[in-house]
């Protein structure tokens, strides 16, 4: 209703005030607004300081304004102190450092963006400079009146959404997209993705010749269903969750039961927002969730480290600059939100209990202040990023709380240093309304988790870097970002659904060749993204082309794994390490060697050259090789013996980029 | 007469050889691989030092990761309630004071150049220290090289065995620095100007050349190699095969030259002198590889500078030796004729508050800091800026990181305002806004 009579306002403001220029574009805020004043304004009025209380960083804060009142009206640049101060003479004129003036382009981008907001309903002039009541209305009413680009049908799928959003954005970008891989491309990526490894000539070649439809389908279906692929996730995330571990952690993370539970996690795909309920929780009651602890016994006492691994998965924030300070860019990461969330956490403690560690939780204690660099300091409240807090009574200073049975479900031992008593669990739980606050109504969590499925499946997130899901980084295709994410929530944040909805999308199957043509932006997702592999997928790649056993090659996963620490990096930075590993390591000399079945001993009891050629190409690179090729690895070969010959030749494919990267 | 034989078994004489390999190198031709032709000879190791030792210009850059403090080093302020416990002492120029923790940095001022008034925006690590590499903010998405990145393809030859840039970090911690050295250091200049890190044990690993390989087995099989991925390049336009050739194409490189990442091989004295601790070791590693003609060395070690805590119990630790470290390194390349040809900076990403923190160490400081340079295109014996008693802010002739970079470029006879010759980006410069160079400390 408001709405309609704010359109219809507007529409007859258009009439009534002819346009000077055609039809009047609003400058783009992201885009045009907020760099100038991002470049101009924002040291003093923006993050760390407001001054004069005045904020920019919004639409909305600018009309709320500062001491001096309202910094815009909309619609009206003219009485608008924000433009009438940038003027040069003006008294008082902004900003005051003289280098730092606003050039008349600038300044006219900002006229023009005010005087192109529409007039707020029925009110005078006169009672916008003075009263705030309206704004937070016309704020969302303008949000609600930009077009959005499209609204998908009720019943639209998911893979239905993400090829028909980025359609749009290609139509409407001029995007000629890369065109539809063929099936021994997808069944090479796809395996990579949902099993951490290439196929084997059998499995590819059962797939190319299956002629019933629906085989993409079936495949996706039975790798999802396979033990590979829970292996596969739990490598992936074991990472991304907690970093690569410490040569002292690594066995101890199969040993209490944190690689059993993320694999017995996505075996049963358990939903993803009970998953972080039971990694912030951290009490492993059931089978289904006993290895979860481990997320946070790992990191001991270390609060901060606990909080600051928490914060990416509940809010899709790195918040580790918010320390000491609010967030220099996003506004509404503050200070407060970190220290929050270590309060969080700071009640917790690693102890031993008769079924072996885990981490209890005092049901007092954790009252700390922090301070920013003002030297000013506040208590660290329950307070956390998506806004929602909770009520705690602080002590009286210098009161000692006294620490009560009935404070808790499962009480402390009176003597810990006698006792191995199980893990305190108190009745007002920190962890549990954590837990609650990160996983109930909080629309950040399912973003982010899609945001990094995306990144996983198509190379880059749809908000890139993957835990950047802040005001100042604007996702590339947003509403699809909304869409996914509020469908990923709707269906019980399902993984195994949203990873089968994007592998069958046909943008997953996009080429990733544009030979010839200077490709799109990487954002628009109009070819396959190059995904560099991972160690582990380089590894199980390895002895599938090699067709060796993996406990045979034990040393050479470690060199691996100590080489190619990344998962889903930025961006691809091989390094001269990892070149010199290949090219001088006896560990990959002896992959190469013919010993048994290996590939190499086949290659060796082929007869003829060019057979070799085509059996080493079709086991790593699973193609024939072309006349080019042929040729030069025919010169090649010609003049080797045998045995160094296949090394050689084995050992070019395998340091080739096209197996060593996602394609 | 040709005996015949067997292809794929036994022997092969040199004539089929000779014409097997004219065949399969032309065929490579057509690939583009100009590099190729010129294998035997260009990689004679001592030919190209000879070569190096002559012609070339160097850069070492001491990065003091962290921030240094500036009242401990080069601007002491005795007098002044922040001045801390040390006092300060005469240097060789006079007038010019040290703090006492530098009493052999002192004895050689007269070939140092000091600068007081460094004055940059960026109080937070990760920032500054991009800032202070790279020389100038990031424009997003565009990233803008390091300061390496740019010499070793200014200064360095591609057929250079020694790798063009060289990073001596043994830490592979360092917090903010940790998550610095995992981004993109060659950025719009490619990955064949990323720097090869190396540290630690000091040797490279993997250095050695397998025992059933011969050096032609090796050189023949990376050329296939190169020939596939470039195919696979062009066929598809794909940055990661730029990427991945770029790194495969320096392995032989490296290990012709691995042998100079061995300190054993150095005489006991040397390693005396300037170690045992692993930022010296590392600096006479640098000077090693200098001298064989590494175009640029960057010597870190985590970031120990970065004391919030105990600020004098650790300094009056870590400065005398870096002192000593600095001492050592620029008398041995004068010794050696190359400190002439050899700029060497000295300095962190900002420097440290005035004032003490509530548990005795400075704080970030960005407002006012200082650095040293020497060598190359560098005066001899000065001092530049200066900043007010308490050492609160600069007073006069304040610099900048563009300044810095400006200044560094010049020394080296590159210039500074250079527009970057790259496709589809916008325009870049070396120093952008043509920022002034340091005009005191340029010889």
């Amino acid at each position: 209703m408001l709405l309609r009579l704010f359109l219809l306002i507007f529409v007859c403001l258009a009439g009534v005030f002819p346009p000077a220029t055609k039809a009047a574009v609003r400058p783009e805020w992201t885009g045009e607004v907020e760099p100038i004043l991002d470049r101009h304004c924002f040291k003093c009025h923006g993050g760390v300081k407001q001054k004069g209380g005045l904020d920019l960083r919004s639409l909305e804060t600018m009309l709320r304004g500062g001491e001096s009142g309202p910094a815009i009206v909309p619609h009206e640049s003219s009485n608008s102190r924000l433009i009438q101060f940038i003027q040069p003479g003006a008294e008082p004129h902004m900003p005051p450092d003289e280098k730092k003036q606003l050039s008349p382009g600038e300044i006219s981008v900002l006229r023009k963006w005010v005087d192109s907001l529409p007039r707020p309903r029925g009110l005078s002039s006169n009672h916008l400079l003075t009263n705030t009541a309206w704004i937070e209305s016309y704020a969302g009413d303008l949000k609600a009146s930009q077009k959005p680009v499209w609204t998908p049908p009720a019943k639209t799928t998911p893979a239905e959404a993400i090829d028909g959003f980025l359609t749009r954005s290609w139509r409407k970008n001029k995007i000629r997209p890369a065109p539809e891989s063929d099936n021994s491309v997808f069944i090479r990526r796809v395996y990579l993705d949902l099993a951490g490894r290439i196929p084997s000539q059998e499995e590819r070649d059962r797939f190319l010749a299956d002629s019933q439809s629906g085989k993409q389908k079936r495949l996706v279906d039975n790798l999802l269903e396979s033990d590979e692929y829970p292996r596969h996730m739990r490598e992936i995330f074991d990472v991304v969750l907690m970093g690569r571990p410490s040569p002292a952690n690594e066995p101890l993370r199969s040993e209490h039961g944190w690689n059993g539970y993320l694999e017995k996690s996505f075996r049963e795909n358990r939903p993803w927002d009970q998953m972080v309920r039971d990694m912030i929780r951290a009490r492993g009651t059931h089978d289904s969730n006993k290895g979860a602890y481990w997320f946070l016994y790992e990191k001991e006492s270390n609060h901060q480290a606990m909080a600051e691994a928490v914060a990416p998965l509940a809010f899709g924030v790195n918040i580790k600059c918010a320390q000491c300070h609010n967030h220099p860019m996003a506004w509404e990461i503050e200070q407060r939100h970190y220290w929050g969330m270590v309060a969080a956490f700071n009640r917790s403690k690693p102890v031993q209990t008769p079924s072996g560690p885990a981490v209890s939780e005092s049901a007092i204690g954790g009252f700390v202040n922090f301070a920013n660099l003002k030297k000013e300091s506040q208590p660290a409240l329950l307070a956390f990023l998506n806004g929602k807090t909770v009520e705690e009574k602080w002590p009286v200073s210098d009161s000692k709380e006294e620490d009560k049975t009935e404070l808790y479900r499962v009480p402390p031992p009176k003597d810990e240093k006698k006792e191995k008593a199980p893990a305190a669990v108190p009745i007002f739980s920190r962890r549990d309304i954590l837990a609650t606050i990160a996983t109930e109504e909080n629309p950040a969590l399912a973003q982010a988790m899609v945001n990094r499925i995306w990144l996983q499946l198509m190379g880059r997130g749809l908000v890139h870097p993957v835990d950047q899901l802040d005001s100042r980084h604007p996702a590339s295709h947003p509403e699809l970002l909304r869409w996914l994410s509020a469908d990923f929530e709707r269906y019980g944040f399902d993984v195994k659904r949203l990873i089968r909805s994007i592998v069958l999308s046909s943008a997953y199957q996009l080429e990733s060749a544009m030979p010839g043509e200077k490709k799109p932006a990487a954002e628009s997702f109009a070819w396959a993204l190059e995904k560099p592999l991972s160690a582990e997928q380089l590894f199980r790649s390895t002895l599938v082309a090699l067709n060796m056993e993996e406990k045979e090659c034990g040393e050479f996963r470690k060199a691996l794994l100590n080489h190619f620490p990344g998962v889903m990096q930025v961006s691809y930075n091989p390094s001269l390490q990892q070149a010199m590993f290949f090219s001088n390591s006896p560990l990959v000399n002896d992959l190469l060697k013919p010993k048994g079945r290996n590939t190499a001993a086949r290659l060796l009891a082929l007869e003829g050259v060019e057979n070799r050629i085509r059996s080493g190409f079709d086991m790593v690179l699973g193609r024939e090789p072309d006349l080019e090729e042929m040729a030069g690895l025919r010169s090649f070969l010609a003049v080797k013996p045998g045995e160094k010959g296949v090394r050689d030749l084995l050992w070019t494919l395998l340091t080739s980029v096209e197996f060593q990267v996602n394609h | 007469m040709k005996t015949e034989l067997k292809y794929g078994e036994g022997a092969c004489r040199t004539e089929d050889h000779d014409v097997h390999r004219r065949l399969f190198l032309k065929g490579l031709g057509t690939a583009g691989l100009s590099s190729l032709m010129s294998w035997s000879g260009l990689f004679s190791f001592s030919a190209f030092a000879q070569a190096a030792k002559k012609e070339g210009k160097h850069c070492i850059l001491l990065w003091l990761c962290g921030a240094p403090s500036q009242f401990e080093t080069w601007d002491p302020k005795p007098e002044s309630i922040y001045g801390g416990p040390f006092k300060s002492i005469r240097t060789k120029i006079p007038g010019v004071h040290f703090s006492e923790l530098m009493p052999r940095c002192a004895s050689i001022a007269d070939k140092l150049a000091v600068v007081r008034s460094m004055r940059t925006k960026p109080n937070e690590h990760l920032q500054a220290i991009d800032l202070l590499c790279r020389g100038n903010p990031t424009r997003e998405p565009f990233v803008r090289p390091t300061l390496g990145s740019v010499l070793a393809q200014q200064l360095g030859h591609l057929e250079n065995p020694v790798p063009n840039f060289i990073l001596l970090d043994p830490c592979p911690e360092g917090n903010e620095f940790k998550e610095f050295k995992a981004g993109n250091w060659a950025g719009w200049l490619g990955a064949e100007y990323g720097p090869v890190r190396v540290g630690g044990e000091y040797k490279i690993s993997d250095a050695q050349r397998l025992a059933d390989l011969t050096t032609q087995d090796a050189e023949e099989r990376e050329a296939l190699r190169r020939f596939l991925t470039k195919k696979y390049e062009n066929d598809r336009s794909s940055a990661a095969a730029a990427s991945h050739n770029a790194i495969f194409s320096r392995v032989k490189g490296l290990m012709s030259s691995a042998h100079l990442f061995d300190l054993d091989k150095l005489p006991a004295r040397d390693r005396e002198k300037y170690g045992p601790g692993n930022f010296g070791m590392h600096t006479l590693l640098a000077r090693q590889l200098v001298e064989n003609g590494a175009p640029f060395v960057m010597v870190a070690n985590g970031m120990s500078w970065d004391c919030h805590v105990y600020q004098h119990e650790i300094y009056q630790m870590l400065v005398p030796e870096v002192d000593r470290i600095i001492y050592h390194l620029i008398t041995d390349l004068e010794e050696r004729g190359l400190l002439d040809k050899t700029l060497v900076v000295m300095m962190g990403e900002f420097g440290r508050t005035p004032w003490l923190n509530a548990a005795r160490g400075r704080d970030h400081f960005s407002e006012a800091w200082s650095l040293s340079m020497a060598g190359c295109g560098i005066k001899k014996g000065v001092v530049v800026g200066a900043t007010d008693p308490d050492g609160a802010r600069v007073i006069e002739k304040p610099f900048n990181e563009q300044n810095l970079f400006a200044t560094i470029f010049s020394a080296l006879g590159l210039d500074p305002y250079a527009e970057y010759n790259v496709p589809d980006i916008p325009t870049f410069y070396r120093v952008e806004n043509k920022a002034e160079p340091i005009r005191e400390i340029l010889s």
